[in-house]
């Protein structure tokens, strides 16, 4: 179990899932539909947003605070303060001091855990029913009332140092995937590591992290999802109790920061003893639903289930099918964010064949795709697939909770979960080829190729 | 600016009972001989199906052909006699199937999910999956190249390395030491008929374990087991691998490569599911290593010290054979460091034992967190299956929790010294100087 891990994986995971989904009428129809009343939403005297899905299969809830603070957030030069902080929160406070918190979750038998993306931060506990409005009052005193010794400090920023030698400088692939997002983001913050440049995270200090934690750190900047065998009726005067009481110091100001348009195409080649067989990447720089040309962003969802997403696609049928350049290929599109989206393409060329080769097959795929679109065939089974997928989503506490936070946190409203069905299905062909002619521009991209000593 | 929160009287509150819920009520059905477990939730209409073949893992692998049963895996949705490998897998994604294969040591496993409408078009394509493979050359070139790739992948991967290194150590000429991918050599050397081979012996009537979970009630869970085995021989052809009993000595394998980070994974010989002192040892692993932030070496190795991002333990309990072992990553100068904590640590419990209050905070956790991992219909066809495997008996979700309540703690700490043996560590580190 990986305590206070950057979730990149579940963000994309779960993005996935919310991209799959679709309105398609038919016999069956009422089961894909959403109940009205899959969610209520309300808002507590200091301005924090709450959010009910109740489930009420297990006598259980997990109760998730989401900060719309994450690593695009924070100070120049102090790359990776947000989820460092994010480890430091579960040190204690005054009031429930040295690890209370977790110990007290664990006794309960619930589990924790939290993450930090570059849009937000999120701690959530799954506990049963009876523990929680303990968490709802240890999660509320820790909002304002974080304390941390300087030992504590020095101990944890070894273990995110370890984190990330075990994610990034053990692993060729994400190093290069580091450098490529350097490359990709000419002015947005986007373009620093999640979890922070070495050099950065070694000077980073209490200090550095209180500072971060109180200027961000408050109810108007805090939406609550709690998601399991309660209604919004019973968690309101529970949520006024704790997170009501919480005084608010307003919002902080949050950088506003706008990608120049860019100009090049971009390569990045790196070489690594440790790798034993080339990959390819093309990242696009692309919109997001909250961000430049989002009137794309649904059809850009689609398209990556087009073009790259399974092995009926047709980067996967085209390259490793039929002319056999490569073992794997596909597409994955990230849409939800507060800041830019990116679009990106991956792939790994066949014995005896070159990243280049695989890369000049790759925009001879894109071009076709620019001049001729998609076939209605293949739009109708992209959204027939989604829909289904959709609905294993609402499965369990955490998946459609996770959902609703990532949509609030990057700034949109919650019946966005609800509508996306109608707005997948009406996308059209020619947006498809429209959002592709728009976005998958060698001068919006930049192109990786992981290589093996020579 | 105000640096505290408001201070609250701490309250806790029971505001619902905790009901006995549906989640734990397996029923079984049955279909001829063959039985299957299954969990009725009517609530989306999702069915969760797994399947395991007993006996049919990679380390049933034959001699010289290591990673068949992974190749096989990987052919799972690759066409059938009737149906191309392209029209197979626009089935499953247009309609949302998924067949996931995954193999252990021991079994081969399918887990499968679909929604109620598709339940009859998923048994379908099962069933000529496992029974009128197509195995084409060009689909089997294609999948072999994906296979070469992911053995070259493992390599890069610390670990990865350091897992099947002690798998080796441990179980020397033993199957167990084999790897689920396969020797690059061999696996360029299977053949789609020695797949055709290894699935006619390997999957039958009388090896196959069924569990259910969703959108299924009795004549629904018939009509899986039916159509699931209809086709299958009645009886596999499998030779039962040796118990295995050479467990090593205490050693220190060094692998070099070239990264910051060593990865550490170290073990000795374990306890068999069957063991009176399972519970015991369960609990006794979860106070050492187990899940959560609350263990010893969590404590002692991150917490303390900021060694190491992940530390934990587990027992393993195999068919034929049984580990304790654990792992953590930390920096290459302070490897020793490390092991020195994770030794003293280990010799203080198997010595001292654990404290009353280790043990009521263990069973806390191991008895309240039980029942949250049972939303997901998923969880619970895997630990259908389980009990299943482990020849357990249908109630066990009702009776687990009380299985773990009954353990004293002189039982605890008698596991402990019987169980933990430091001095007998093997112990396996990859990475740089």
């Amino acid at each position: 179990m990986n305590k206070k891990s950057i979730i990149i994986l579940i963000a994309i995971i779960l993005l996935g899932i919310i991209l799959y989904s679709v309105f398609v009428p038919r016999d069956e129809e009422d089961i894909w539909q959403w109940k009205e009343d899959w969610y209520e939403a309300f808002t507590l005297s200091n301005g924090m947003k709450v959010i009910v899905i109740p489930n009420s299969k297990i006598p259980a809830v997990s109760h998730i605070i989401w900060y719309r603070i994450g690593a695009m957030d924070e100070p120049y030069g102090k790359s990776g303060i947000a989820h460092f902080l994010e480890h430091l929160m579960f040190k204690g406070t005054l009031k429930h001091p040295d690890g209370k918190f977790s110990k007290t979750v664990a006794e309960g038998g619930g589990q924790e855990n939290a993450f930090t993306s570059q849009d937000y931060t999120a701690y959530y506990q799954k506990v049963p029913l009876e523990q929680l409005e303990t968490v709802m009052e240890m999660e509320a005193d820790r909002m304002k009332g974080l304390t941390i010794a300087d030992e504590q400090m020095t101990s944890e920023r070894s273990v995110v140092l370890e984190e990330r030698n075990m994610q990034i400088e053990n692993n060729p692939r994400s190093l290069l995937n580091e450098q490529m997002d350097a490359a990709l983001f000419q002015n947005h913050p986007y373009g620093n590591p999640l979890i922070g440049w070495k050099h950065e995270i070694e000077a980073l200090n209490t200090q550095d992290a209180l500072d971060f934690y109180h200027k961000y750190y408050d109810p108007q900047n805090a939406i609550l999802i709690v998601g399991g065998d309660i209604t919004a009726e019973k968690l309101k005067p529970l949520a006024e109790k704790y997170y009501g009481a919480v005084q608010s110091e307003g919002k902080a100001e949050k950088l506003n920061i706008i990608e120049p348009p860019q100009r090049a195409e971009r390569r990045v080649i790196m070489r690594d003893e440790r790798v034993k067989q080339d990959e390819l990447w093309i990242d696009f720089y692309a919109p997001s639903h909250t961000y430049g040309a989002s009137e794309h962003a649904y059809a850009l969802t689609l398209l990556s289930k087009i073009l790259g997403g399974g092995t009926i696609s047709r980067l996967y049928q085209e390259l490793v099918v039929k002319q056999k350049i490569a073992v794997m290929a596909g597409a994955q599109y990230s849409g939800l964010k507060r800041g830019p989206g990116s679009f990106t393409i991956y792939a790994i060329p066949a014995e005896g064949k070159t990243p280049e080769e695989v890369e000049a097959a790759i925009h001879k795929q894109l071009n076709l795709l620019i001049t001729k679109g998609v076939t209605e065939d293949e739009l109708a089974s992209a959204k027939k697939s989604m829909i289904a997928e959709m609905l294993y989503s609402r499965e369990g506490l955490l998946g459609l909770s996770i959902i609703m936070g990532q949509v609030v946190a990057t700034g949109l409203e919650p019946e966005f979960v609800s509508k996306w069905t109608q707005n997948i299905g009406s996308v059209t062909a020619e947006q498809i080829r429209a959002a592709a002619a728009y976005t998958l521009k060698r001068n919006n991209s930049v192109t990786g190729v992981l290589k093996g000593n020579e | 600016m105000s640096k505290f929160a408001p201070i609250f009287a701490v309250l806790v509150v029971v505001f619902f009972a905790l009901p006995s819920f549906a989640a734990f009520d397996t029923k079984q059905a049955e279909h001829g001989d063959i039985k299957a477990w299954y969990i009725q939730d009517d609530s989306l209409p999702i069915i969760s199906i797994k399947i395991a073949f007993e006996n049919a893992g990679y380390a049933y692998d034959p001699s010289g052909k290591s990673g068949v049963a992974n190749f096989v895996a990987g052919m799972l949705n690759e066409g059938t006699k009737e149906v191309s490998s392209r029209k197979f897998q626009k089935l499953l994604d247009d309609n949302a199937i998924e067949f996931i294969p995954s193999l252990d040591k021991d079994n081969f496993y399918i887990s499968i999910k679909t929604l109620s409408p598709n339940l009859d078009l998923t048994l379908d394509l099962l069933n000529k999956a496992l029974t009128e493979p197509l195995l084409g050359v060009e689909e089997t070139e294609r999948v072999r190249g994906q296979i070469l790739t992911s053995i070259n992948k493992r390599d890069e991967s610390p670990n990865e390395i350091a897992a099947q290194v002690f798998a080796e150590k441990v179980f020397g000429s033993h199957p167990y030491a084999k790897s689920e991918d396969g020797v690059a050599g061999e696996v360029k050397s299977i053949t789609p008929s020695d797949m055709r081979k290894f699935m006619k012996s390997h999957f039958a009537k009388d090896n196959i374990k069924i569990a259910i979970a969703g959108n299924v009630n009795q004549g629904r869970a018939q009509k899986i087991i039916a159509k699931i085995v209809r086709d299958l021989p009645k009886k596999a052809d499998v030779v039962e691998l040796p118990e295995f009993t050479s467990y090593p000595q205490a050693e220190i394998v060094q692998i070099e490569h070239n990264n910051p980070q060593t990865v550490v994974v170290f073990g000795h010989k374990g306890i068999k599911r069957s063991d009176k002192d399972f519970y015991a040892a369960y609990l006794l692993n979860h106070i050492i290593g187990g899940d959560g932030f609350q263990s010893i070496l969590y404590r002692e190795v991150r917490e303390k010290q900021g060694l190491s991002y992940y530390i934990g333990t587990s027992f393993q309990g195999y068919e034929h054979a049984d580990l304790f072992t654990g792992t953590l990553a930390t920096k290459n100068i302070d490897v020793e460091k490390s092991i020195n904590i994770v030794k003293a640590q280990l010799e203080q419990i198997a010595q001292g034992g654990v404290t009353q209050a280790e043990l009521d905070n263990a069973k806390k956790y191991i008895t309240g967190s039980f029942p949250l991992n049972l939303d997901m219909n998923t969880g619970l066809t895997t630990y259908l299956l389980m009990m299943q495997l482990e020849g357990l008996e249908i109630s066990y979700l009702k009776n687990r929790n009380n299985f773990m309540e009954s353990v004293t703690l002189e039982q605890v700490n008698a596991a402990a010294k019987r169980l933990i043996t430091p001095e007998r560590l093997l112990i396996v580190t990859v990475g740089g100087e």
